[in-house]
């Protein structure tokens, strides 16, 4: 099996507060590999530590092994650039720059690596407009700027601006989190697309998503990892029911507490 | 309606605050009427400057009144130049521990009295410009190295820690998410800056409108490095005069010169009424442009 991702014994701290603990998982190439859990469980930590976003963070710390097309990123730093640049990403909430034009926002990232220019630019941005279902909606004005479309559109576009620098691995944190079901369909039909030619890591607290668009994943539950396998084995197996027995308790532990304080404080 | 006891101390502040700026207004209004009536704008359109003691002189204030635009731009050029530059030094380059240094520095520096700055250029940087020869560029290029861009540079030292303070605070409320994005697409240090300069370019133009509405009014500094000569400012190493230079020469002996005091007034009443349009649009922008940096970034 190809890896494209392969993490082990990862620890990660905000300041003291621990949010990933030894966590080892291996991403194939060539899938939709789904991260699930709970809010909170370091799901988003986890993607940027991938592509090392997460040392902008203050006081962030990173143990362990993280090696991606088999360059260990955090200890090779000439080569983890090289890597990294074949890494894209998208957020949890879309992040155009609202200052630039459409057609800027996605040329952003080849124009900034020298990658094309004039035409051959043109054609690449009208490549990962078209890709991520946006060109129909904006060819006719590509210089308006971008925070003139809707939200859907704006992460369609977030997603075009990172397949304009053809990346072999795409990070995508909750890209559906906070669309209607039409936008996030279209951007569910774009991730079954593409899973066929790159790697995805695909952040997501939703089982069905996960089963509908992954073949494989890991389930976190406050900083660990507590499977990891095919999808079906994660969402439906007998172990892994447990487990997610065990997450629901925990929150509804913890909902009747905060309900039982609620109470309290009516009272 | 309740009383609230801090609005009742409050108010008084604001409401003397009004009156004092309401006065000053009209006393500039009242003591240059003549000039309004007699002559309108015509006063900052006219070069003729021939004072009599006698009659009525001729004191048009357009060469003066140019080197106050010229001198403002100058400085507001250098303050936003060395205070965007200091911004993306700051956060591209400069390591964390030394923000603390670069804010005292800052701190200091705004917290310096005018005449310093203005003490600074007689004996530092005008026997610099002088040396440097930049007066031979032009056709009546000051001798001694007072000159409109003396003062400009000298204002637009004064002016730089405000208006850095202002822009390395524009930058560093920049969204965390857009520089995340800028990350993840490969880019870093200049790269980077170019784009979030981008992003706050309402803040650095906001800057400059406070900058430039600072340095038009700005007096001790300008009186003592201009060079106090009637002079179209048509070439930046010649001396000049400004309205409040002009102001600070000649206000002294006014009143022995029939109509000058009146003039020199409306010449003040000009600045002051620039100055507040200037710093009120910087003000309006800063605020537009803040609020729609936050609103965007959801
Ligand atoms: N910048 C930060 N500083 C301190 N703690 C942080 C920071 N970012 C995240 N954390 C903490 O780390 C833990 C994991 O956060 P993370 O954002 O990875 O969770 P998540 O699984 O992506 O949650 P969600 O589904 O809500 O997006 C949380 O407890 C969070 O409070
Ligand atoms: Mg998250």
């Amino acid at each position: 099996m190809d890896v494209t991702v392969k993490i082990r014994n990862l620890s990660v701290w905000y300041g003291q507060q621990k949010a990933l603990e030894t966590v080892s998982i291996t991403v194939p190439k060539g899938s939709v590999y789904a991260i699930l859990g709970p809010s909170g469980c370091g799901k988003s930590t986890l993607l940027r530590t991938v592509n090392k976003l997460i040392l902008l963070r203050d006081g962030a710390k990173v143990e362990g092994n993280v090696e991606v097309f088999g360059v260990d990123v955090y200890n090779s730093n000439s080569l983890s650039d090289e890597v990294l640049a074949k890494v894209g990403m998208v957020f949890q909430t879309p992040n155009p720059f609202p200052h630039l034009s459409i057609y800027d926002n996605v040329a952003i990232g080849p124009k900034l690596r020298g990658q094309a220019k004039g035409k051959e630019l043109d054609k690449l941005v009208r490549w990962a407009l078209e890709k991520s279902g946006l060109w129909d909606e904006v060819k006719d004005r590509l210089s308006r700027p971008a925070s003139e479309l809707s939200g859907g559109q704006q992460q369609r576009l977030c997603i075009a601006r990172a397949l304009a620098i053809k990346p072999s691995l795409l990070l995508m944190d909750e890209p559906t989190a906070n669309l209607d079901p039409l936008n996030a369909a279209k951007i569910e039909e774009l991730i079954k697309e593409l899973s066929g030619e790159i790697t995805i890591m695909l952040v997501t607290h939703d089982a069905d998503q996960a089963r509908r668009l992954a073949s494989s994943g890991a389930l976190l539950f406050l900083g660990k990892v507590v499977c990891e396998g095919p999808i079906d084995s994660i969402i439906n197996g007998s172990y892994c029911d447990l487990l997610q027995n065990l997450v629901s308790e925990h929150l509804t532990t913890q909902t009747s507490k905060t309900k039982s304080k609620e109470i309290k404080k009516r009272g | 309606m309740k009383l609230d006891p801090l609005k009742i101390l409050l108010s008084p502040a604001a409401i003397a605050l009004i009156i004092v700026s309401a006065s000053i207004l009209a006393v500039l209004v009242y003591e240059s009427l003549n000039t309004w009536i007699q002559d309108g704008i015509g006063f900052l359109l006219r070069l003729e400057w021939s004072p009599s003691e006698e009659t009525y002189g001729t004191y048009g204030m357009l060469a003066p009144f140019l080197g106050s635009l010229v001198t403002a731009v100058i400085a507001m050029t250098v303050a936003g130049a060395l205070s965007t530059a200091l911004a993306v030094f700051v956060n591209e380059y400069a390591p964390k521990r030394f923000n603390n240094f670069i804010s005292l520095a800052l701190f200091s520096m705004a917290a310096l009295p005018t005449i310093v700055y203005g003490m600074w250029g007689l004996s530092v940087f005008a026997p610099a410009v002088r040396q440097s020869g930049l007066a031979s560029l032009c056709a009546m290029g000051s001798p001694t190295g007072y000159s409109v861009f003396t003062a400009g540079v000298v204002v637009g030292l004064m002016i730089a820690p405000f208006s850095a303070a202002m822009v390395l605070e524009a930058y560093r409320a920049v969204p965390f998410t857009y520089v995340e994005a800028l990350h993840s697409l490969g880019a870093k240090g200049f790269e980077r800056a170019g784009v979030i300069l981008g992003l706050i370019k309402g803040s650095i133009i906001a800057s400059a409108l406070l900058s430039f509405g600072r340095a038009i009014g700005e007096t001790t500094i300008v009186a003592m490095t201009v060079g106090n000569v009637i002079n179209l400012p048509l070439c930046p190493f010649q001396p000049a005069h400004t309205i409040t230079s002009l102001i600070a020469s000649q206000f002294g002996n006014a009143y022995l010169y029939p109509g000058l005091q009146s003039r020199l007034l409306a010449g003040a009443l000009v600045m002051v009424i620039g100055s507040s349009v200037s710093t009120s649009l910087g003000m309006w922008l800063a605020r537009v442009t803040a609020r729609r940096l936050k609103g965007e970034s959801l």
